[in-house]
């Protein structure tokens, strides 16, 4: 074992900090190169004419599962190290729709808005400003809701965990679940982009 | 036979396709009970006496409201309910490979029993976990030496008393002779102490946002 470095003193704070800005601009770059700088793309999802989103997400999920899966197979990587939100249900529905409708109506997630904001979009930079404003007026109400945020505390838990199916199942479901999403989400690209073509003739 | 024709993407998701195919026939790599132990550390380890942490100098943590460590109390359920040290989480020998202490975290054993904490110390140093120190004594010699700690001159161990107080103990002040009437106190003579804090990383500060 000696993965995850950090965890396993590989290096100090300061090293890590310098790695986290490298993956993050990796990242970053590469949300811009999928085209997620653009709200016009990311929302497209949403009408199911372009389905980038969530076949890159997808993708990264699969990858990173596969990676992280084998490599603790092959005793690389200590999974129990690996940071893990945990789940409080109900408050994280809630904080879910409300991040969809965000993402709906300013065009961006909170990553992809810095992407676009940092390639010198103005309806980015402006969405910034909102998470920026909305974090902060989080922060003011937070003794109000803390009872709700808190709530429905389920620690850190793994869908093998949830669904009581061993590990190396879950993986391959999950990979078939997304091979599946990524034909149906073709197939609805497909549909529903002739369709909005259909209809842009017709007003033509 | 006929050439098929595969994309980069189709090329991939067949690889992402094999590899989950594959993962079926291994189950899971995280709940194995099997473990490699770097013996030549764990022989330097039983030499070191670094891992042994005096009552004295853990009442000095606490007070000083130290939080780089997590002091673990072994024994079970019920003397935990009875009394522990300030600060201590319960978790007994069986429940340490299922719980949430990490690898690299300084972690503080202690038991009534120095050699059931001796050989939880093997166990946690098996399972990978760097940092382990044993509380010298375990908790009898916390109640000892702190709590019903025995002062012999009043002026020169000041700081002793005032420790000893800070846990609401009950310094006496004479010579050693004394000793075995304040072992023999009642267990109810002992503070009362407040539950941590809820675990499961709370500890550790607000939980990270992490997201797309």
């Amino acid at each position: 074992m000696m993965a995850p470095f950090y965890k396993f003193d590989m290096f100090g704070e300061e090293f890590s900090f310098i790695i986290a800005f490298i993956i993050g601009i990796g990242f970053g770059f590469f949300l811009e190169r999928a085209g997620f700088g653009s709200a016009k793309k990311l929302t497209s999802q949403f009408y199911f004419t372009d389905m980038a989103v969530f076949k890159v997400m997808f993708t990264a999920i699969v990858t990173a599962m596969l990676g992280v899966y084998y490599l603790s197979l092959i005793g690389f990587l200590d999974y129990n190290l690996i940071y893990r939100n945990e789940t409080f249900l109900l408050p994280q529905i809630v904080g879910g729709l409300i991040l969809g409708f965000g993402f709906i109506i300013g065009g961006y997630c909170p990553g992809t808005s810095l992407v676009a904001a940092s390639t010198g979009k103005l309806d980015g930079i402006f969405f910034l400003l909102g998470v920026i404003a909305g974090t902060f007026g989080l922060s003011l109400i937070f003794p109000i809701i803390e009872p709700f945020y808190y709530s429905t505390a389920m620690g850190k838990l793994n869908l093998s965990d949830v669904l009581h199916v061993p590990y190396g199942i879950l993986v391959f479901a999950v990979v078939l679940m997304a091979l599946g999403g990524f034909i149906a989400a073709e197939w609805a690209e497909k549909r529903f982009a002739k369709k909005t073509v259909e209809v842009k003739n017709e007003k033509d | 036979m006929k050439k098929i024709n595969l994309s980069t993407n189709n090329k991939l998701a067949l690889i992402a396709l094999i590899l989950g195919f594959i993962a079926v026939f291994f189950g899971t790599p995280y709940e194995s009970n099997k473990a490699m132990v770097n013996t030549e550390e764990l022989a330097l380890n039983i030499i070191d006496t670094n891992n042994i942490i005096s009552p004295l100098q853990l009442a000095e943590w606490i007070i000083q409201g130290k939080v780089d460590y997590r002091l673990i109390d072994l024994r079970d359920e019920n003397q935990y309910e009875d009394y522990f040290i300030p600060g201590a989480e319960n978790i007994p020998p069986t429940k340490i490979k299922s719980s949430e202490l990490l690898r690299n975290e300084k972690i503080l054993i202690y038991s009534d029993d120095e050699l059931k904490t001796a050989q939880s110390w093997l166990l946690l140093k098996t399972l990978g976990y760097k940092n382990v120190y044993m509380l010298k004594g375990g908790i009898e010699n916390w109640k000892k030496s702190i709590i019903f700690a025995i002062v012999t001159d009043e002026t020169k161990e000041a700081k002793l008393i005032e420790i000893s107080k800070y846990f609401g103990g009950n310094p006496k002040i004479g010579t050693g002779s004394e000793m075995n009437v304040a072992q023999e106190l009642p267990k109810a003579a002992l503070p009362k102490v407040q539950s941590p804090p809820s675990t499961g990383g709370t500890k550790k500060g607000k939980p990270k946002r992490e997201g797309c």
